[in-house]
């Protein structure tokens, strides 16, 4: 298996998205540098994969973006969640719990317990 | 009604083809500043902050960015409609003497309710294609398989090609970008529009040696012509060279730009009227198809032009049971 240590496992970036936004709006960069700051620089998101997933949680309704103006004084469109963004997020988070929890104990499994 | 919102949300895009397309320049474009703003903050020069920020964002390609965002706007679509089409060719696989489509081009249909928000003919007899090949759903077609799709008359009434583009409009010192398309010949009848006034670009502009034309919208011509009753006939100077307006249209691009096998723009912006490069450099086209309703509706054609059509239930737009009918005529035939 190829090692990745920075990589996503595969639909988790939606999923972080949905938390970064769940804390306040932001901008495309804003969310990048949030979730490499949250991640202690383990997750580098790239343009190529924010922006796609941008565009699918904003069609899908689960994020909105509105134009404003940065601090940088520059326009940028600044993403927030939805009703049903935020009620995906606790689905999402809620299933991603039930699944690490579940590899946890198989990882930490030992004969005696089975 | 998830499926309702990206519905709608893909005719919004559609419809609103421009302004999403400088929404998403100028939001690369602000993502960027943002990010040299910071390293200029952190102590780097300007030149420095603009050079290390665009490998570090994956900004190096952003026509790729934008690909992949264009992408998504349909994706749903695309999705579930591959996820069925795959399933058929997973079983053709499986089938004695069909071993060799593993790894062919698989070309399914959808249907497009997005096009119903468009002002076009019948647009419930529209459909937009896709292609699935090694399990990627694509929209891009090539020049040549557009033209190979359109010969098949049996099962497109009409059949047609777009490849959205970006033209610069005017002489040298006063070039204007402006959002266009190219189109084959046959756009503008599958689409069944109707100019305002002029004559729509059709199959004869595709022929080698006639002039290249070009289509305006409505707002084109009232932003740049005021509306003046004698726009057409004149030319406009796209990439330099001179094209004449030949009808007015209200819809969503702003130019409409037919001869696209004869007319294409090198990486200098220099037009070359020989060149084929429009398919060659794999920019392809969005199909907007007329399917004949009581023939095929579900079909699968190999790279190598031989094709399995499977007989479907009558409707296109019942996507459901196009798709049941063509999974049954699949196991009828393993």
């Amino acid at each position: 298996v190829e090692e990745k240590p920075t990589a996503l496992v595969q639909g988790t970036l939606y999923m972080l998205i949905l938390k970064t936004l769940a804390l306040e709006p932001m901008h495309g960069y804003g969310i990048g540098v949030r979730l490499e700051q949250i991640s202690k620089g383990v997750f580098q998101v790239n343009a190529g994969s924010l922006f796609p997933a941008l565009r699918r949680l904003e069609r899908d309704g689960l994020i909105l973006g509105d134009w404003r103006v940065t601090e940088n004084n520059r326009r940028a469109k600044y993403y927030a969640l939805t009703a049903s963004g935020r009620a995906m997020l606790k689905r999402e988070t809620r299933a991603w719990e039930a699944q690490t929890n579940a590899i946890g104990r198989i990882l930490k499994a030992s004969l005696g317990e089975l | 009604m998830r499926w309702l919102r990206r519905v709608i949300s893909g005719a919004k895009a559609l419809v609103r083809y421009q302004r999403v397309e400088r929404e998403l320049d100028v939001e690369l474009r602000s993502f960027l500043e943002t990010a040299v703003d910071e390293r200029v903050r952190s102590g780097m020069s300007r030149e420095q902050a603009t050079r290390a920020a665009r490998p570090e964002l994956g900004l190096v390609s952003v026509d790729s960015i934008k690909d992949r965002v264009r992408d998504v706007g349909w994706e749903s679509t695309v999705e579930s409609v591959a996820r069925d089409v795959q399933y058929a060719v997973r079983t053709l696989r499986n089938a004695p003497g069909f071993a060799s489509v593993a790894n062919t081009a698989i070309f399914g249909l959808i249907d497009a309710l997005v096009l119903r928000q468009l002002p076009v003919r019948d647009p419930d007899q529209l459909v937009v294609l896709t292609r699935v090949q090694g399990g990627q759903a694509s929209e891009h077609f090539s020049y040549p398989q557009v033209n190979y799709l359109a010969e098949q008359d049996d099962l497109f009434a009409d059949l047609c090609g777009l490849a959205a583009d970006t033209f610069h409009i005017g002489p040298s010192d006063a070039l204007e970008t402006t959002a266009g398309a190219w189109v084959t010949g046959e756009y503008y009848r599958t689409m069944g529009i109707t100019p305002i006034i002029g004559r729509l670009l059709g199959p004869d502009d595709d022929r080698p040696g006639a002039p290249p034309a070009a289509v305006i919208t409505d707002a084109y011509w009232s932003r740049k012509f005021a509306h003046g009753p004698d726009v057409i006939g004149q030319a406009l100077l796209i990439e330099g060279v001179p094209v004449s307006i030949a009808a007015d249209i209200t819809f969503y691009v702003e130019v409409h730009f037919a001869r696209v096998d004869r007319l294409a723009v090198d990486g200098n912006g220099h037009a070359d009227a020989a060149s084929h490069e429009w398919c060659d450099r794999g920019q392809t086209g969005r199909l907007h198809t007329r399917q004949l309703l009581n023939e095929s509706q579900c079909l699968l054609i190999e790279r190598s032009k031989r094709r399995l059509v499977l007989p479907s239930p009558p409707r296109i737009d019942n996507r459901a049971s196009v798709l049941r009918g063509a999974r049954d005529a699949v196991r009828a035939r393993v």
